[in-house]
């Protein structure tokens, strides 16, 4: 296959594993868009050294994973959500769950079946379009803080129904 | 199961993911976190199940109940790989054999790359003319994007650059939503009781028949009627202006800015670039000048630059950095280049057009210590320009890559083009062509600058000028 070929169709297969990975190590969405962005430069860069015997998926988390730790040397004045040690520890922790988090968001598609219309109508909203939840409140009359209230109460109630299907499979993270 | 020992926890991923959090609770989120393997774990739940449900937004996949389970979706191809600013596509294909959505619109011309996603939730970016389109979002992925459609009454829109049209039906009357980037509509009469809607941050408009165009950005949206009338709703206070032809109107998200129709003959030939107001990609920083020589005064000059803009401009100056960026399209080789992306009428109060003497005027700088071959020390500059009665009209891009000089001044430079010295970008199918068409009387969208070698470039300011006294 066309080497260009097919760098294209594994980084459009896992770009969103990276995209989470990163999001997770830096949960600022502008930040983790940019260090994102330079994980696929990079990973263009060396294309000609993968080597494609191996899986893509730990090659290209290895560059993000220093990508990461660029970023947080990069910042290392400014206040951070995690220390060094954190981060460290939270990659270790990251490494463990990858085999789980596959089968969590297929388990998702159900819950979300499971959701009241109203809840549902909600999470639409929120994910669905900038500014959407702001509108509803306008239109309902009801307070923001309310809105994003129950939001928080339907994400506990999904990760709950996660976690019940995940331990009825026999499952479990912990 | 949920504890109370998470309840704290969530409530602080919650504030993290909805980008409520303080620094103080930051600083409690890391200490749970902090030698606690449970406690990640359920950060990391946490955050997958918001970007998860982020995506399925972004795909159309959290359906009302009755839409559940009518189709099967199969990720099953490869698409283009674009920057990230621009954001990422993949295609899917529909398993579902059943009939269609019914056509809501139809490709009449396009270039660049285009994204459609139906509302069902399948993504296609094989798009040509021709193509029917259901109800659904189109979204034009790059700078030199632009879409076409007819929709089925004969009203036609265009998108033009990086932007996002939602359309539907809703009770006999045509819906559009522009999340982001520019429209231009030539809408077709409609029912008097059933007006064509138009959704964009901050505005929503109604509208009988006319020909109006329509920017938006994430904050505040421009209309300008170029024929009829549009009654523009702001959003945030609920004040009304109606827009006749040759006029426009901004609508801010929060801004408390006067809401009032202007007359269109108010436009600018000379610009001046803003920082951050006019960034659109980059990475803005601030260089403090005076405090790198003494670090001592560095307190009386954050509080100067906060207080006045003035003061910032001179004491510490915005700098735009070339962010790379990997472009991928279709049946090319992939490209790296390093670029930043400069709004001029996208982000400018008052539309700026194109007068054929004007120049620009770049002050900037670039890091000769980066250069790796000879011909490193070249940049590329580009103008998106818009017809002033709406639509993409082209890209130009300066006739010859421009030549910098930077060995004084600290690798600074200041360069001047003449506007007549850019030529109109031609697509090809595997190959740009270059072609002199004068781009006088048009609206300059954006402004951008490339190059294909990490040289650290760095833009200071642009000017557009006409008199160079």
């Amino acid at each position: 296959m066309d080497q260009t070929a097919e760098f294209v169709r594994l980084w459009t297969q896992y770009h969103r594993d990276v995209e989470r990975y990163v999001y997770s190590m830096i949960p600022r969405s502008a930040d983790a868009a940019e260090v994102v962005q330079v994980v696929s430069v990079k990973l263009w860069e060396k294309w000609d050294k993968y080597d494609h015997e191996r899986p893509f998926i730990p090659w290209a988390m290895r560059f993000a994973w220093l990508e990461i730790l660029k970023w947080r040397q990069r910042l290392a004045r400014e206040k951070l959500v995690f220390s060094d040690e954190l981060l460290q520890q939270m990659h270790s922790t990251h490494e463990e769950l990858d085999p789980v988090m596959e089968m969590r968001r297929k388990i998702l598609g159900k819950c979300l079946e499971k959701l009241n219309e109203e809840d549902r109508k909600l999470v639409r909203l929120r994910y669905g379009r900038h500014g959407a939840i702001k509108e509803e409140a306008e239109l309902t009359g009801k307070k923001m803080h309310v809105l994003y209230y129950a939001l928080e109460r339907i994400r506990v109630q999904l990760l709950n129904c996660i976690e019940l299907n995940m331990n009825r499979r026999g499952m479990t993270d912990a | 199961m949920h504890s109370l020992k998470n309840t704290d926890l969530d409530n602080l991923l919650a504030k993290l993911v909805d980008d409520s959090i303080t620094d103080e609770e930051l600083t409690g989120l890391e200490r749970i976190l902090d030698g606690d393997a449970s406690a990640q774990r359920r950060y990391f739940h946490y955050l997958d199940l918001h970007m998860d449900l982020q995506e399925r937004a972004t795909r159309s996949k959290i359906h009302s109940r009755a839409r559940f389970g009518l189709s099967k979706w199969k990720v099953a191809g490869i698409a283009a790989m674009f920057c990230l600013w621009i954001g990422f596509s993949y295609f899917a294909v529909n398993e579902d054999s059943e009939s269609g959505p019914a056509t809501f619109a139809h490709i009449i011309g396009m270039d660049g790359l285009i994204e459609w996603s139906e509302e069902e939730g399948s993504i296609i970016n094989d798009l040509s003319v021709g193509d029917p389109l259901s109800e659904g979002t189109i979204e034009g992925l790059t700078s030199n994007s632009w879409v076409e459609i007819e929709l089925n009454d004969g009203s036609k829109a265009i998108i033009s650059g990086i932007s996002k049209l939602k359309f539907s039906q809703n009770r006999g009357s045509k819906v559009l939503r522009l999340s982001q980037g520019y429209l231009s509509v030539k809408a077709a009469p409609q029912p008097e009781a059933k007006p064509m809607l138009v959704f964009s941050p901050g505005a929503r408009a109604e509208v009988l028949g006319t020909q109006f165009n329509v920017l938006a950005s994430l904050e505040s949206t421009r209309y300008t009627v170029n024929e009829g009338l549009v009654r523009v709703k702001r959003i945030n206070d609920g004040s009304v202006q109606e827009v006749s032809a040759n006029h426009y109107v901004v609508a801010g998200l929060d801004s408390e800015d006067e809401f009032k129709s202007v007359l269109l003959q108010n436009y600018s030939e000379e610009w001046k670039s803003e920082f951050p107001r006019d960034v659109r990609r980059g990475y803005l920083y601030q260089s403090e000048k005076f405090t790198a020589i003494n670090p001592a005064i560095n307190p009386a000059v954050k509080l100067l630059t906060k207080f006045s803009s003035s003061a910032q401009r001179i004491l510490a100056p915005y700098r735009l950095r070339t962010k790379p960026c990997l472009w991928f399209e279709k049946g090319r080789k992939p490209e790296l280049h390093f670029s930043v992306n400069i709004g001029v009428s996208a982000t400018s109060p008052l539309p700026v057009r194109v007068n054929e003497d004007a120049k620009f005027k770049i002050r900037g700088r670039i890091d000769t210590n980066m250069f790796g071959v000879d011909d490193s020390n070249f940049i590329i500059v580009g103008f998106t320009s818009t017809h002033t009665q709406g639509g993409f009209s082209g890209k130009y891009i300066s006739g010859e890559k421009v030549d910098l000089n930077p060995s004084e001044k600290n690798d600074q430079f200041e360069i001047e083009i003449p506007i007549r010295e850019f030529l109109k970008v031609e697509k090809g199918e595997y190959k740009d062509s270059l072609v002199r068409d004068s781009s006088a009387g048009l609206e300059i969208l954006d402004l951008w600058f490339v190059t294909y070698q990490n040289i650290g470039l760095e833009i200071f300011d642009v000017e557009i000028i006409v008199n160079d006294e």
